[in-house]
Order: structure tokens, then C-alpha cells, then sequence
């Protein structure tokens, strides 16, 4: 068993088959949130093992991790539900609350193993802590049925507002983008509140609710702002509307996702004339900043409080040309630059996923694009085009088609 | 069936017409630059002086001409003709200019007719050498005007800014419009 000289309390941990953005989304999740009880390592010389069964290789890897370590606690994740006959099993997308939770209970393992010789992996497998998936000391296969059995409780996967995070669900999750149906079928009362937070999330849980609330500081008071918390600090600058980011911009969208508390954060305005350091950080235009930390946090996702059914329009077009693409974005801002129309309708005049209509929503609501109306306002025009003739909407479709390199 | 549909550039001299054109036409655009003779040549050595023509080919004998229209205001009246079977304006403004907003609003006062009956979208370029105004500015210069109109900050060299520019045209003009096969 491995020791920790700094920290006792610190938990090693190694990762097998695992990109370098998902290391790092790892690595910023035990610094800034978990407070350093657990400490990502290059080494073999760890407590934990973490092993991404979705690696081209996975199979082979565990193989050799195994043989190499056959008592090391061991977590697998996977976006598929997986066989486990050692180790625990952890589905994707990762929730923080399950991975602490997964995580204490191995240290717990540790711990008992220590005092009682007992081979690691057997106790991680043998264990039976409710919080996670463990896994039962015979393999077993998934099945809707186990999945009901071994479902998560609800108080490790939520946020203190009760939304449900998903940790790394860019990095780990392929396919990450949510793809909520309009009318999500009526859960049972219990349930309510995990359905509904589906496709809804709260900014104001995330680094993007904070930089948001800077911003409209800033501009309210037309002075450089500070903001601070679990990231190093940012300078939001409203003159220029630009901000100073003092981390590197991957570990800033990788912190998207993870959730934050208000008593971590401070917003400070700076006093006349106080500058970032001009020695270190970047500084870049807010706006696509801004955006495209929108969309990461989003993920296909709309605001809490979001009414679908109201018609929405935008205050003017974003400049889509230096923004982050978002699939079907151009049309979208036509359609709602022309005529207010609901998230529901847009869906359907548009015949496009709402998926995509809520990582826009989400991403020009963070610029304050958005213009929301209350239900009922009116009859409103619901056809999309200009009168034309079909030969000349073909005829636009056809530049189209050779804009995007087919036809001619 | 009328195959003839044309898109209009338009903007002062030296927003980069002619180099949109060319990045987006599938023949080397006609041009009809001439040794600039006038207040110019302080900003380059020629300058479109009828108006500059590409050619995208979409198949079926159908094509889109592409029109640039000449810089300076004395062609005036050649725009009337231009803009005949137009399908859109692109309204190209140089950032470095010493009054871009005025810019812009000289011509929107010039083709609004054309604009009222087809759409526009505008390009802001040179914003690498010239950071202001910024998008937004000019939006909010647009606000008088009644126009909700696409406004992108481009390079005129790079075909993928001309593009992104002209879909936001058509799909201004119809926002179900899809790809045809």
C-alpha cells in the first residue's frame, strides 16, 4: 500500500486509458473541489486506479492492470455498462458526487484491508455501499432491472441546488450534448425533479453564472471587476469588453462543468486604473469567451426557469463568424431575428433537434441576445420564409449546397 | 426559369469587394481596375471603376453571377442597374475608415429600396488592424434604421468568412431553407 508523506488524508490516484483533457479535467476536480483530498498521479505508485473501458485498448489494459495489481482498488468507467468482476464500475457521464463517493469508500477499503490483510480488490468488490455502483463479487451484465437496483440515490449526484452535474461530460461522454423530447414523460413524484433537471441547468452553479454576473458588474459600474474562486483569478475589462484569464483556457472550459458554490466566489471591482499583470495570462475578446463557456457548461441544455413555450427573439444577430459554431446557429438567428417564436416552434419550423436550439438559446443568453416574451402575446406570424416562388427557394438552395461544396 | 440570379458586393473602396469575390468565384473575377487617380490612391494603387463579376456555377446550367459595385460614389448610377434580379445585398465596410458608421449609412440610404424587397448582411473587415468600432457598435447603429440584419466581422481572403457571410444572407431570406441534393 502506498503512503502519502504530504497529506494523510490524500488519496493517489492513476489513470489507464484516459486522454490528457480528461486527465485534466480530473486533475482540477481533486485540486479545486474535492480540496486536495485526492491527488492525480503519473506513477505507479498510487492507492487508486482509474481505468476508461471506452480506450481503443481497454480490454487489454485492465488485463495488464490486473495481473500487474490484482488487489489495487480499482475503478472502471464506462458510457456503457459494463461487465465488472473486480474493481467498481462507474457509467459515464461521471457524476462528481458518485466519484467522491466511489472514492471514499475504496479509501474506506484501504483502511480495512490494512488492519485486516484482506486483498484490496476483493474488498472494494465484496463492499456494498449503497452510494455507487459496486460491483457484486460475480460478474454481472446489465440489465434494466439491475440498473433499477443499483440506481444512484439522488444526494451524491446533486448540486446544492439539486441539479444533477455530469463531471467531464465533454471529455468523457461521447455524445455528450443532452437530447431532451419537448414533453418528458411524467415521472413519479420523487422523480420530478431529476427528469426536469434533464435538459435544465443553473449558470449561477457554474463558473459561467459568475463571469455572467461580473460582466453585467462591470458594465454597470464601467470599471475592470475581479473575479475570484475555485480558478485563478479573472479580470473582466468592459471598455474593451475583454477578459484576462490568468489559467490556461482548456483547464477555464474544463472547470465549465464542474459545479460551483457562491460563498467560493468574491467579485471585487477594481479600483481606477488597476491592471492585470502584464507579465502572465492572455487576454482575449469576452465575447466568444463568453460564448463558448456557455455552450460547454449548456451542453444541450436550457436555464432553469426556461418557458419553452414563449416566444423568444434576438436583439440582434450574434457575429456567428468569431463565435464557436453551433450546428444550425445561422438559421436559428434568422428565425428569431425575423419573428419571435418559442423553443417548441423552433423546433418545428426548423424540422432541427432541440438540442441544438438549446445550446443556442443557452450561448446567446450569456450575451444577453435573448428577448423572452411572455405566453400569449398575440398571433404571431409562424411562416418562416419570404414569399417566394419554389424555383427561387431551389435556387437558394442550390447556392447553398455549392457554398457547402456539394452541387455544381 | 430564370437562371440568372446575381448577389451584389457593395461598400467603399478598398473594403474588400473585389477579394471577396474572388474567393468564393470559380473563375478569376473580371475586373475593371484602373490606375486610381483621385483621393485613391492614398489608399491603393488601383481601383474598381465600373464594377468588378465572378461566376459561381451551380450545375444545370444555373449560376449565381456575383456583381461588385464600384467604390466610389460618382458610379452612383450604376447601382440601379446592378441590383436588377439581385437575390441580396453584402455590404462590406472597412474598419480603418475614419467613419465607417457613416459608411454604412450612406449605403443603406443608397440601396434600401433593394434591400426593403430582397435582405442584407454586412461584413466588417480590417477589424484585425482596427479594432473599433466593434460588431456590437454597429448594431447598435442599426437600431434607427428598422434593419435586424446579420453583421460579421470577415476576412475577405478567407473563403470560410465570405461563406459563413453569404449563408447568413439566404437563411435571412428563408430560415427553413435546406441543402438541395
Amino acid at each position: 500500500m502506498a503512503n502519502n508523506s504530504l497529506n494523510p488524508k490524500m488519496l493517489r490516484v492513476n489513470t489507464i486509458g484516459m486522454d490528457q483533457r480528461a486527465r485534466d479535467a480530473l486533475d482540477l476536480f481533486f485540486r479545486n473541489i474535492c480540496h486536495e483530498d485526492y491527488s492525480l498521479k503519473e506513477g505507479d505508485d498510487v492507492d487508486v486506479t482509474i481505468i476508461d473501458m471506452d480506450a481503443v485498448n481497454a480490454e487489454q489494459l485492465r488485463a495488464e492492470h490486473f495481473e500487474r495489481h490484482p488487489a489495487r482498488p480499482t475503478i472502471l468507467i464506462s458510457l456503457l455498462e459494463i461487465e465488472v468482476d473486480n474493481g467498481v464500475f462507474l457509467k459515464k457521464p461521471l457524476q462528481p458526487g458518485e466519484l467522491k463517493a466511489a472514492l471514499e469508500r475504496l479509501r474506506e477499503n484501504i483502511a480495512t484491508s490494512d488492519s485486516t490483510d484482506a486483498p484490496e480488490g476483493v474488498a472494494a468488490a465484496h463492499s456494498s455501499t449503497p452510494e455507487v455502483r459496486m460491483s457484486k463479487p460475480t460478474p454481472w451484465t446489465s440489465s434494466a432491472k439491475q440498473s433499477e437496483q443499483m440506481a444512484d440515490p439522488a444526494p451524491q449526484k446533486q448540486s446544492r441546488s439539486g441539479e444533477i452535474i455530469p463531471l467531464f461530460p465533454d471529455v468523457l461522454q461521447k455524445g455528450s450534448v443532452a437530447t431532451p423530447s419537448w414533453e418528458a414523460p411524467t415521472p413519479p413524484a420523487g422523480e420530478k425533479k431529476k427528469e426536469k433537471a434533464a435538459f435544465l441547468y443553473d449558470p449561477m452553479n457554474h463558473l459561467q453564472g459568475y463571469i455572467e454576473k461580473a460582466y453585467r458588474i462591470a458594465i454597470e459600474q464601467n470599471r475592470n471587476v475581479l473575479l475570484e474562486g475555485p480558478w485563478r483569478p479573472i479580470i473582466i475589462m468592459p471598455e474593451t469588453r475583454e477578459i484576462w484569464v490568468e489559467q490556461s483556457h482548456a483547464h477555464l472550459y474544463a472547470l465549465a462543468v464542474m459545479p460551483v458554490h457562491a460563498e467560493d466566489v468574491t467579485i471585487r471591482v477594481l479600483d481606477e486604473g488597476e491592471l492585470p499583470p502584464e507579465q502572465s495570462g492572455s487576454i482575449q475578446p469576452l465575447e466568444p469567451f463568453l460564448w463558448k463557456l456557455a455552450v460547454r457548461t449548456a451542453r444541450g441544455r436550457i436555464p432553469a426557469g426556461t418557458d419553452l413555450r414563449a416566444p423568444v427573439s434576438l436583439r440582434h444577430w450574434p457575429n456567428l463568424s468569431r463565435l464557436m459554431p453551433i450546428r444550425h446557429g445561422l438559421r436559428i438567428s434568422a428565425l428569431w431575428t425575423k419573428q419571435p417564436v418559442s423553443l417548441v416552434e423552433t423546433a418545428a419550423l426548423l424540422d432541427i433537434a432541440p438540442k441544438y436550439i438549446f445550446s443556442f438559446y443557452s450561448a446567446a443568453r450569456a450575451l444577453d441576445l435573448i428577448e423572452q416574451r411572455e405566453r400569449g402575446g398575440g398571433e404571431r406570424d409562424t411562416k418562416t420564409s419570404s414569399p417566394q416562388t419554389p424555383e427561387h427557394r431551389g435556387f437558394l438552395s442550390k447556392i447553398l449546397a455549392r457554398l457547402r461544396g456539394r452541387g455544381r | 426559369m430564370n437562371n440568372n440570379y446575381k448577389l451584389i458586393f457593395t461598400g467603399p473602396v478598398g473594403a474588400g469587394k473585389t477579394t471577396a469575390i474572388s474567393s468564393i468565384s470559380d473563375t478569376p473575377p473580371v475586373t475593371t481596375d484602373a490606375v486610381a487617380t483621385d483621393m485613391t490612391q492614398n489608399i491603393k494603387e488601383t481601383t474598381t471603376v465600373a464594377m468588378d463579376y465572378g461566376i459561381m456555377q451551380l450545375g444545370g446550367g444555373e449560376r449565381l453571377h456575383l456583381y461588385g459595385t464600384p467604390g466610389q460614389e460618382r458610379f452612383n448610377f450604376m447601382w440601379d442597374i446592378l441590383t436588377e434580379g439581385g437575390i441580396g445585398l453584402i455590404l462590406l465596410l472597412d474598419n480603418t475608415r475614419a467613419d465607417p458608421f457613416q459608411d454604412m449609412h450612406f449605403f443603406l440610404n443608397s440601396f434600401r429600396e433593394f434591400i426593403d424587397s430582397t435582405h442584407l448582411a454586412i461584413g466588417i473587415t480590417q477589424t484585425d488592424r482596427c479594432a473599433t468600432p466593434r460588431v456590437d457598435q454597429y448594431q447598435q447603429q442599426l437600431k434607427g434604421t428598422g434593419l435586424k440584419v446579420p453583421v460579421f466581422e470577415i476576412d475577405a481572403r478567407e473563403r470560410r468568412d465570405v461563406v459563413v457571410l453569404i449563408e447568413a444572407l439566404l437563411f435571412s431570406l428563408a430560415p427553413d431553407l435546406k441543402v438541395s441534393a
